[in-house]
């Protein structure tokens, strides 16, 4: 186990290496290289079952998904991003089919793998020169949404996420946030910010959000749940990245906690996952995020998606706390869990005091 | 001696080697017999290696030739053969003599085949690969089946035969000649009756679709793959594909097409269809393709026809006669054969047979998930998913501004939905306790995995392959 570690460690370590000496061309890429790596070993760090050194195809995994990680963030053609993205979430998808129960039935919302055709698909085919610029961006942003709702394709076989361990969600959004910021950074044209359209998605984006969360709200599934908020929560993340104007470093931020949070909580089989739901709340981790996203950017259009998706938290919430107490078990926080609690903390701090961070911000 | 004609002099000597081993050692050792083949096959790729030029070499008197594509497709039909011989290292003891002649002789023809500079000699080399192939999938047919198989055999040599001569002589007719850079001289000196060209361009076409089993036309193998060791249906396959890529590249599109002056595409001599037909050919192929082995009920025989996917999407990006899409689509071949190659070898380890249908597939991945895992990858990659290199060459190729482009996205919806619908059912809950799994040895174990590590990295990092690929397209066609 301490081998595949090392492995993974020095995998990443190589792999900064590479972006920083071949494949980076811009300071940008390089900063979000380095962000990268910091989120991966912290994933890394804060596996609490020992996920990803549990096996050598776990390994394997984390370390294609890494690689393909890296080489979309450095690409400088939206296509070869995009298919970066595919390949990421083929093989995530792969790999869950692979570690997850058995089950039987049809295969609407019981495989992601439909996700992952949908997505080659749109992103495929958006290559076609007789589509308009328009039509161009929708696909991009039907693909992003694609990407933040993969958990969604299996909601009909909830328990095989239990099954499949945390490792492919965790993936999964670090997949989904990386996706929509890298697009919004590099590939998103300017002209787009004045288009109704674009708009108009942002506000559809909120509204499945709130729609997912009411949803979550009727379901007596904890693991449904689950799975609900989480493709909230990407979406979530995708509306930041895309239309939050000072949103950026929030963004990461968002998607640094939540990776680790969700492969520290979300490895225990056979026990309900009600802890994590609360780590959006009010005095969690996921909470500073949440706020910095949520500020007021000083654009109605932004301000009415901005009160949709506090309808969203504030819905998810009262859906927590009408859910049933986990096991004693569940509710014992380990010193990994620990140590995020006082990154929360420095973290608040860091915003109350309003400690002046521009110089990261500059980079985002 | 021309050093150009050493794969072919290295294949030669190693098929007498063969020959006189076992004719003259009494009870030849078969695990023996194996090594010795997989060394001549391992010569002939460094000598086709080492024949790489940087200008196309005509040699034997104008009847083969040395140029890019056909030191591609000649470094594709070697390996292939190379992994045919890896995929067989667990059945080596019970590989007959015969067979590994055969297969050797298969290897050496497509090779002829493939670096002929004259339709004549690919006419007899694709007869005697046919030959060939039929004789080593009919040894390990049953032997109250093989009867059948050889008087089928015979008839469609025959009537591969009776077209070919037809056709050879329609050459010989209109252009005097079957050498194909004669032919192309020829064509953009003398202006002859349209008509007949177009019926000569119509038989090149046909011929290559029944080399290559491109649907709707059912190929040379019928019924013989049946019985017969999954690799080697499947490798043989994939070998004659390369071969008939090679008769729409050379025979086709190079004789009937010249470099436009000052652009970047090849345009049809004297008004010819070539590049049209093409199109038509590999679009209705890339959408019956996946169609076909979706409503296929049996797992191998789908298998079998999907494996033409990588090459459709191959010829259709070809038929666009565009410079960069051409080279992408030549760094694909090497690509796709990796891939029926660990299609091949983990698909063994499921144990595959004929009877094997979609309620015997249900939940196989979860008896032996590694392999499985990897024939799905296989499956994804022959689809021309992203992260393999046909996701790149699919892409590529939707740019170009043309209707036949539908075809294509047509052809990955399909696909998709072909390897989704495996995979989806290999981890299910099984319906049947099926037995049969076979315990692949830990060089194949080990092969298996190399393999499909390549096959992500040559999809990752796929600059390799467009390189080689704009090595076999400049020195067909020169610089654009």
């Amino acid at each position: 186990m301490k081998i595949r570690g090392l492995f993974c460690i020095l995998s990443l370590a190589l792999l900064y290496g590479a972006s920083y000496q071949f494949l980076s061309t811009t300071s940008a890429q390089l900063t979000l290289s380095l962000c990268c790596v910091v989120m991966l070993l912290g994933v890394l760090f804060f596996d609490e079952k020992n996920q990803i050194t549990s096996s050598n195809r776990h390994t394997v995994l984390f370390v294609l998904f890494s690689g393909i990680l890296f080489l979309a963030l450095n690409e400088g053609v939206k296509e070869r991003f995009f298919l970066d993205i595919g390949g990421a979430l083929l093989l995530i998808n792969l790999f869950f089919e692979r570690e997850s129960t058995p089950w039987r039935g049809n295969i609407f919302f019981r495989t992601p793998l439909i996700g992952t055709l949908l997505f080659s698909n749109l992103i495929i085919t958006e290559c076609i020169p007789a589509l308009n610029p328009e039509a161009v961006l929708v696909f991009d942003l039907l693909a992003l949404v694609f990407v933040a709702t993969q958990e969604l394709f299996i909601i009909k076989r909830a328990n095989a996420v239990e099954t499949a361990g945390s490792l492919t969600s965790c993936l999964h959004l670090i997949l989904t946030g990386t996706a929509a910021y890298v697009y919004r950074q590099m590939f998103l044209p300017q002209i787009a910010l004045t288009s109704d359209t674009f708009w108009g998605f942002g506000l559809a984006l909120a509204i499945l959000g709130l729609l997912l969360s009411l949803i979550s709200f009727f379901q007596n599934e904890p693991e449904k749940k689950l799975i609900y908020f989480f493709a909230g929560w990407g979406l979530f993340l995708t509306w930041g990245a895309l239309f939050q104007k000072n949103g950026g470093f929030t963004v990461v931020l968002g998607i640094i906690f939540s990776a680790w949070i969700l492969i520290s909580s979300r490895g225990r089989a056979n026990q309900p996952f009600s802890k994590v739901f609360s780590f959006a709340g009010p005095g969690t981790l996921l909470f500073v995020p949440v706020l910095g996203i949520l500020a007021p950017a000083g654009q109605d259009r932004v301000s009415l998606h901005s009160i949709l998706w506090a309808l969203f938290f504030v819905s998810s919430w009262l859906g927590i706390s009408s859910q049933k107490t986990e096991s004693p078990d569940a509710r014992a926080v380990s010193w990994k869990q620990g140590l995020l609690a006082v990154f929360t903390a420095v973290s608040l701090l860091i915003m109350g005091a309003g400690i002046n961070i521009d110089f990261i911000k500059e980079r985002f | 001696m021309n050093i150009h004609l050493l794969p072919l002099v290295v294949l030669a000597i190693g098929i007498i080697f063969l020959v006189s081993y076992a004719a003259l050692k009494d009870g030849p050792s078969e695990g023996a017999m194996w090594l010795w083949h997989t060394l001549i096959l391992v010569f002939g790729i460094f000598a086709l290696l080492l024949s790489a030029s940087k200008n196309p070499v005509p040699f034997l008197r104008g009847g083969l030739v040395n140029d890019g594509v056909s030191h591609s497709l000649g470094l594709a039909t070697l390996i292939g053969a190379l992994f045919l011989q890896i995929c067989r290292f667990s059945e080596r003891k019970t590989i007959s003599i015969h067979v590994s002649i055969l297969t050797l002789s298969m290897a050496f023809f497509s090779l002829m085949a493939v670096q002929s500079n004259r339709i004549f000699f690919t006419t007899l080399s694709v007869v005697a690969m046919m030959l060939a192939s039929q004789g080593a999938l009919m040894n390990e047919s049953p032997r109250e089946r093989q009867p059948d198989l050889s008087i089928a055999l015979v008839r469609r040599c025959f009537g591969y035969l009776i077209g070919a001569t037809l056709f050879l002589s329609l050459c010989v007719l209109t252009f005097g000649e079957t050498q194909i850079d004669e032919i192309q001289i020829h064509l953009s000196r003398v202006k002859d009756s349209l008509s007949l060209i177009n019926v000569i361009q119509v038989m090149i076409l046909f011929a290559a679709m029944f080399v290559a089993s491109i649907p709707p036309v059912t190929g040379i193998f019928g019924t013989s793959r049946k019985k017969s060791t999954w690799s080697m249906s499947l490798l043989f396959t994939a070998m004659f594909s390369v071969v008939a890529l090679q008769i729409f590249i050379k025979q086709g599109l190079f004789i009937f097409t010249r470099v436009s002056v000052g652009g970047i595409e090849l345009e049809p001599q004297l008004g010819t269809q070539i590049l049209h037909l093409t199109k038509w050919v590999a679009g209705v192929g890339l959408v019956l393709t996946p169609l076909l082995a979706l409503i296929q009920k049996n797992i191998r025989q789908s298998m079998l026809i999907f494996i033409a996917n990588p090459f459709l999407q191959i010829l259709l990006a070809l038929s666009f006669g565009t410079r960069e899409i051409m080279t992408f689509a030549m760094g694909y071949v090497p690509e796709a054969i990796l891939a029926i190659s660990v299609l091949a070898i983990s698909s063994k380890a499921l144990g595959l047979d004929n009877g094997t249908e979609l309620k015997h597939w249900v939940g196989i991945g979860r008896r032996v998930p590694a392999q499985a895992l990897i024939v799905m990858l296989a499956l994804w990659s022959l689809a021309g998913f992203a992260p393999f290199y046909g996701g790149t060459l699919v892409q590529k190729t939707l740019c170009i501004n043309s209707s036949f482009t539908y075809f294509l996205a047509a052809n990955i919806f399909f696909a998709g939905c072909y390897a989704l619908r495996l995979c989806v059912l290999a981890f299910q809950k099984s319906l049947v306790e099926k037995g049969g799994l076979f315990d692949l040895h830990p060089v194949e174990k080990i092969f298996s995995y190399g393999q499909v590590i390549l096959l992500i990295f040559m999809g990752i990092f796929w600059q390799p392959l467009y390189k080689y690929g704009a090595y076999s397209i400049r020195h067909l066609f020169g610089d654009f």
